[in-house]
């Protein structure tokens, strides 16, 4: 893991990570100040347990676009300056040359992730809701799912197409993902062609409300669906060996 | 040590290299010799495994270990000199208990200073040594230099060529490509003169030329093609 470690200490000297991560801490702040109130159908939402999951689903946009913004231009940038060159002279292979630097993507959103949690510490600190301080673990590995996802997929995508392409794609998807049942209700209300349009994308695009979903509930005190969990991981595992699949031609 | 026949190489319809021939022997220095677009570091990429040939056949002595030193160098800024030897030196798996003390040695060797001084305020020059400093990790039996003295002052030159010659005499081959004709006459002991992927001519520092310099031969030939 010598290149994703290198990879690493790049992103974190560089310190995009923090300024884009900081600001979401501050967004997530703003909402959680005493004077903000957050409303669902003209209800006002007071309580801890119920703000959490909301909570988590602004996380998960904030660190989802995060993740897009992060990944997009590690492995082209690598290209770019030609250290890719001094790489594979040492008999690098591409795919753990891509797939080391996709993890060190993925490790530096789930950096910037836990940057933005201390902003969920602060707002359960702020609530004295001490108690629910051991759920925000759970939820942000479980969030971490979602957040690798995006990571690899847009890691993935940077190798295959230009930057302006990828980051398109990884976006569409992203928000696709995001708003994936809201699609699906949608899906249910057309039919024809656009209906099995929308099925295919809805069953190609990864579910990433789900996931996220997933960790609202350790708050709400529903359970948690190993299926959705365990298809996570499997997306991940797919993603994983494109990183085998496709390769650039030239360095 | 290094064959290369009749390769060719084209991007869309351009052709950057045209049935290019020769070979390199153990021992000495090689000069890819050209203007700028002569398929000089392309032909180098080819034989590094960088870029794809087309046609043409590329024979390199079994077992060799090549180092490289780019034209234009990147370095991760935040590193030191020091910290990025050690990064590609991991690479090519050198023992950590030997890579210390072998990036010492390569440091003094190119004539860099061992401190914490980050490669963001690296001048040109120095990054030209790190990038053949970072050629020199594991020993290799052949060095292939992409325009080695590119953007250094002329002190600097003058001290890459002596580099160069000292590791001539220590028994490694070196294929480089540069632009500026002295420094190939000076260190080099064969070479091809290149225009648009093709062979002009071979110069070699053994056969004599009536008294004509390099440099003559060079504008004598690129001239009349």
């Amino acid at each position: 893991m010598i290149i994703a470690a290198h990879a690493i200490k790049e992103k974190i000297r560089r310190k995009e990570l923090y300024i884009v991560a900081m600001i979401g801490v501050l967004v997530l702040i703003l909402f959680s100040a005493d004077g903000s109130t957050i409303s669902i159908a003209g209800k006002p939402i007071t309580d801890y347990d119920n703000l959490a999951p909301i909570f988590l689903i602004m996380v998960n946009a904030i660190c989802g676009a995060l993740a897009i913004f992060l990944s997009l231009k590690t492995i082209p940038n690598e290209y770019e300056r030609k250290t890719s060159h001094l790489v594979w002279i040492r008999g690098i292979s591409q795919t753990r040359y891509h797939s080391e630097l996709a993890i060190a993507n993925g490790i530096s959103c789930m950096l910037a992730e836990g940057i933005m949690f201390i902003g969920m510490i602060l707002f359960t600190l702020m609530k004295h809701r001490q108690d629910q301080l051991w759920k925000l673990i759970p939820a942000y590995f479980i969030m971490a799912l979602g957040i690798w996802i995006v990571s690899l997929l847009t890691s993935l995508l940077s190798i295959i197409f230009p930057g302006m392409v990828a980051g398109l794609i990884a976006a569409i998807v992203y928000l696709a993902g995001i708003f994936h049942s809201v699609l699906e209700l949608f899906g249910n209300m057309v039919s024809g062609l656009v209906g099995k349009l929308l099925d295919i994308v809805l069953w190609i695009v990864p579910n990433l409300h789900e996931i996220q979903a997933q960790a609202g509930n350790i708050f709400t005190g529903s359970s948690i669906s190993i299926h959705v969990i365990v298809k996570g991981l499997f997306i991940i595992w797919l993603l994983g060996l494109g990183f085998m699949i496709f390769k650039k031609k030239e360095a | 040590m290094l064959k290369c026949q009749n390769l060719k190489k084209s991007y869309k319809e351009k052709c950057v290299v045209n049935n290019l021939c020769f070979q390199v022997n153990k021992g000495e220095v090689f000069a890819l010799l050209g203007a700028n677009g002569a398929g000089k570091t392309t032909t180098i990429k080819m034989i590094l495994g960088l870029v794809k040939k087309d046609e043409g056949e590329i024979t390199l002595e079994e077992g060799m270990k090549i180092g490289y030193s780019p034209d234009t160098p990147f370095f991760p800024p935040f590193l030191t000199g020091r910290e990025a030897l050690n990064y590609y030196g991991k690479l090519q798996k050198i023992p950590k208990k030997e890579l210390s003390p072998i990036i010492t040695e390569l440091l003094e060797t190119v004539g860099l200073d061992d401190d914490k001084t980050k490669i963001k305020n690296y001048s040109k020059g120095m990054l030209q040594r790190l990038a053949f400093a970072q050629a020199l990790l594991g020993e290799p039996d052949f060095l292939i230099l992409d325009e080695p003295t590119a953007g250094l002052d002329a002190l600097g030159r003058i001290e890459m060529m002596e580099l160069i010659g000292r590791l001539k005499r220590s028994g490694k081959t070196i294929l480089l490509n540069s632009h500026i004709l002295n420094d190939i006459e000076r260190v080099c002991d064969r070479g091809i003169i290149m225009k648009k992927g093709k062979t002009l001519g071979t110069w070699s520092k053994e056969q004599d030329y009536g008294g004509k310099s390099l440099e003559e031969i060079f504008v004598e030939l690129v001239g009349a093609n």
